[in-house]
């Protein structure tokens, strides 16, 4: 089941396992709302699929990954969700973007990845919201967004600020969340996938390497 | 059954397209207020009136309730026409009407797809938007996610019992209750990944390109009248925009 994709902006159709693995993604964005209730966290965690879709088989399938979560949530729980797809297209791509520089090895570079990611939803999603909506939508985010207005500032700038100020937080913790989760996975496992071990193990030093290649 | 349940899908994902864009072409007032009731008086005569209850009750009331009461105490006292002191609170007409046009808003698009969906089944979405020219492998994942939906959710409230017996429980603030999402994310990750891979194993074992799958056959006389309608929708909205553009 090897699939020969390249890191970044692959052209092919995905394969098999590519093919499997994305609604596993969908599901888990959709689903882990049910735990986020059990636990009681302030935040959504709502891309955890994408991301790790993205880390495992590459930005393209993330961001597709991505791109059915927004349909299929406008079909199942929200109406008005599927008009942020390219927020979460953004997601997913930018993710594993990042994943195939290489980030994903140092839990230091993977949050600011998060982090990053944060700032750059909130700046995909702010004309969305201020275009589309007014400037509110059904989140706790609105009241930053009135206070804000009250202020003076414009309503982008307004949704812009809160967005900046609530997203990288959400954003943060779903990083660091999926790089625990995909490294407590068997090597044997990610080997599956088509980038599970290229962007989840760091290369082999030269030294070893040519230690190897002169074993006869 | 009803006439709308019986439309082609792509009539159907072209009506909801129109109502969608001929509420933001409208100009703000009464005219997208009546857009509104069209598109509510579509939304229950599809058969969605349960589905539309549901929305206006669990999400439109209460956005409606917090921007009206925020946007109402924070507008600007700079030419408004009125106002009214409620238990020592100020609440300014134009921040009551800017928060209830904002939840119209709101209302608008989302009853547009209620009506699409309260008249169209997954698959004849799924047939709809291949006749759109949607590839085969992503109506694939969009019916293979929805069967994962409810696995996932069964899997989740059986896990975090399973874990609970064992003495997990969130306590803390945010990080404390973060660590307490891994236990149960993992051995649900590795149970939906073990899974994907004997289905893509299942997948590579036999052609797996769909079959296609496009509407067949001409549009009839209901189609084409609801294509009509939205069209001249469309153009009316984006007419009256120009019209308030020149005033």
């Amino acid at each position: 089941m090897n699939e020969a994709v390249s890191p970044v902006g692959s052209r092919r159709t995905f394969g098999p396992t590519t093919l499997a693995l994305i609604p596993v993604g969908v599901a888990l964005n959709l689903g882990v709302g049910t735990l986020i209730q059990i636990v009681k966290l302030p935040v959504f965690l709502d891309q955890i699929g994408s991301v790790s879709v993205a880390v495992l088989c590459g930005p393209l399938a993330g961001a597709v990954t991505g791109l059915v979560t927004v349909a299929l949530g406008g079909l199942l729980t929200n109406p008005v969700l599927p008009y942020f797809a390219a927020t979460a297209i953004v997601v997913g791509w930018f993710s594993g973007f990042c994943a195939s520089r290489g980030s994903f090895l140092s839990w230091w570079r993977w949050a600011a990845c998060g982090l990053a990611m944060g700032v750059i939803t909130a700046v995909v999603s702010a004309p969305v919201v201020v275009f589309l909506f007014g400037g509110v939508t059904s989140s706790g985010s609105s009241l930053v967004v009135a206070f804000l207005l009250a202020s003076g500032r414009t309503v982008l700038n307004s949704v812009l600020l809160a967005g900046i100020a609530c997203d990288p937080l959400d954003k943060l913790l779903t990083f660091l969340i999926v790089r625990s989760l995909l490294s407590g996975l068997p090597r044997s496992l990610r080997a599956q996938f088509p980038l599970g071990l290229a962007n989840t193990v760091p290369p082999a030093p030269a030294e070893q390497a040519s230690i190897m290649t002169s074993v006869p | 059954m009803s006439v709308a349940s019986r439309l082609d899908p792509r009539a159907k994902l072209a009506a909801w397209f129109s109502l969608t864009v001929t509420y933001l072409l409208l100009p703000a007032g009464a005219w997208r207020w009546g857009w509104l009731g069209v598109v509510t008086a579509v939304a229950v005569a599809s058969g969605g009136g349960r589905s539309l209850a549901r929305f206006l009750t669990g999400v439109i009331l209460p956005t409606a309730v917090m921007l009206v009461i925020v946007y109402g105490m924070l507008a600007p006292p700079v030419g408004d026409l009125a106002w009214w002191n409620c238990y020592g609170l100020k609440f300014r007409a134009s921040g009551v009407v800017y928060g209830l046009d904002i939840t119209a808003r709101l209302a608008a698009l989302g009853g547009a797809t209620v009506a699409l969906l309260a008249t169209s089944p997954p698959l004849e979405l799924s047939r709809g938007l291949r006749a759109f020219g949607a590839p085969p492998w992503a109506v694939t994942l969009l019916l293979s996610s929805l069967g994962l939906m409810r696995v996932i959710e069964d899997r989740i409230r059986r896990i975090s019992a399973a874990q609970r017996s064992r003495g997990l429980c969130p306590r803390g603030f945010i990080v404390g209750r973060a660590r307490v999402v891994i236990p149960i994310l993992q051995p649900l990750f590795f149970s939906l990944l073990t899974d994907a891979l004997e289905r893509s194993a299942l997948w590579s074992s036999r052609p797996y390109a769909l079959a296609s799958t496009v509407p067949a056959g001409r549009p009839v006389w209901a189609d084409l009248v609801v294509l009509v309608i939205s069209a001249a929708a469309m153009v009316m909205g984006g007419g009256l925009r120009c019209l308030s553009w020149i005033d």
